[in-house]
């Protein structure tokens, strides 16, 4: 059996040395492209059960009663920051904003990512109509913007 | 180049092959389907919209006036909804435009008010077409099931609000909520009570307004 070293054929070497390192780049970024995907499935159905849980539940809260659908501005200052808190322990960012028809911002809690954050783990956005109840006689049509990134 | 080069090269050109068939099966792979996340937001947005049209008045969109199909000394007497929700504006527009057939045969409605009905559809759609938008077709229709007043007598109503715009498409979700209609049995049968014989024993219980909201692909 003859034995061959890597000095003796040079050219078939550097041809396999380059076709093991473009192969070997491509299944890299087919699996970056994978991952990538993988991670915006999640955060987006993280971000739906979020928004759900939000206008069924934690930010709907009256004195006696929950009324899905119906916001209610004081549980921005309070139950949202606990449920700020919880998700926050379990390695997911939230922010959220109510905004009027015409694109003002009426309610927002929590501050978005900066750019560099942003490029190392984009977040993930959800909007949905909201009823925003100011009083019990004045209700804004709106609309809840909930992103989420961990 | 050598024998043994050659065996190199296929040995490499096999790693590329199987590199290949690996990277197409990463970038075909789909983690999650991606069409159940799009079904599950459409299901989301189809709810919060249809609790929008519970809680979300008429004077958000400037208020609605029609006239009523009453002759007062004055003229006409105008009615004048503010406070409203849209769901209830429904509701008003069910009972003031029901419809009536005998035997199989429409006759006049009971209360026809068209100006409530055109002002109805457009502000609905006004609203549907501030949050939908372009996302998803819609089809947002109400309608009060058909009511035996006797064997040959039914009452019914159905508006409709849509941009389908006649293309085939696929219904992703829908939802239905059931409003029930301010109007007794006893009222309703006396709004009807020229028109055929009214048997009490079939008249159903209770007359509700269907409201179903489906969204369709674009």
């Amino acid at each position: 059996m003859v034995q061959l070293s890597s000095a003796e054929d040079l050219p078939s070497i550097l041809i396999v040395v380059c076709l093991v390192l473009a192969f070997t780049t491509a299944l890299a970024h087919s699996y970056h492209t994978f991952a990538e995907r993988k991670n915006i499935s999640e955060d987006f159905s993280a971000a739906l059960d979020i928004v759900s849980r939000l206008t069924g539940e934690v930010l709907v809260k009256y004195e006696n009663n929950t009324y899905p659908g119906l916001l209610n501005p004081r549980s921005f200052e309070n139950e949202l920051g606990d449920y700020y808190k919880f998700l926050l322990m379990q390695g997911v960012n939230l922010s959220v904003e109510v905004r009027s028809l015409d694109g003002k911002t009426i309610l927002s809690y929590g501050e978005r990512p900066g750019l560099i954050r942003q490029y190392l783990s984009p977040p993930c956005s959800v909007s949905l109509p909201i009823v925003v109840a100011e009083a019990p006689a004045s209700k804004v049509l709106g609309e809840l913007v909930v992103w989420v990134w961990r | 180049m050598g024998r043994g080069g050659q065996a190199c090269l296929v040995d490499a050109l096999m790693f590329a092959l199987m590199a290949t068939i690996a990277c197409s099966l990463l970038i075909e792979a789909n983690p999650v389907e991606s069409t159940a996340i799009h079904d599950r937001y459409a299901a989301q947005l189809t709810h919060s919209i249809m609790l929008a049209l519970q809680h979300a008045t008429v004077n958000e969109f400037g208020g609605l006036t029609y006239r009523l199909n009453i002759q007062a000394p004055w003229g006409s007497v105008t009615r004048e909804l503010w406070h409203k929700t849209l769901s209830q504006l429904l509701v008003e527009d069910a009972i003031c435009n029901l419809r009536i057939k005998i035997d199989g045969h429409e006759l006049e409605m009971l209360n026809y008010n068209q100006e409530l009905d055109d002002a109805t559809r457009d502000l609905l759609k006004k609203v549907l077409d501030k949050f939908i938008g372009g996302r998803y077709g819609y089809s947002l229709t109400a309608r009060v099931v058909p009511t035996k007043l006797s064997s040959s007598l039914q009452v019914y109503f159905e508006v409709s609000v849509e941009s389908l715009g006649g293309e085939e498409r696929q219904r992703i979700h829908s939802e239905t909520n059931l409003f029930s209609l301010p109007l007794t049995k006893r009222e309703l049968v006396s709004c009807a009570k020229g028109i055929g014989p009214i048997d009490f024993s079939q008249t159903e219980p209770e007359i509700a307004v269907e409201v179903t909201l489906s969204l369709w692909s674009r």
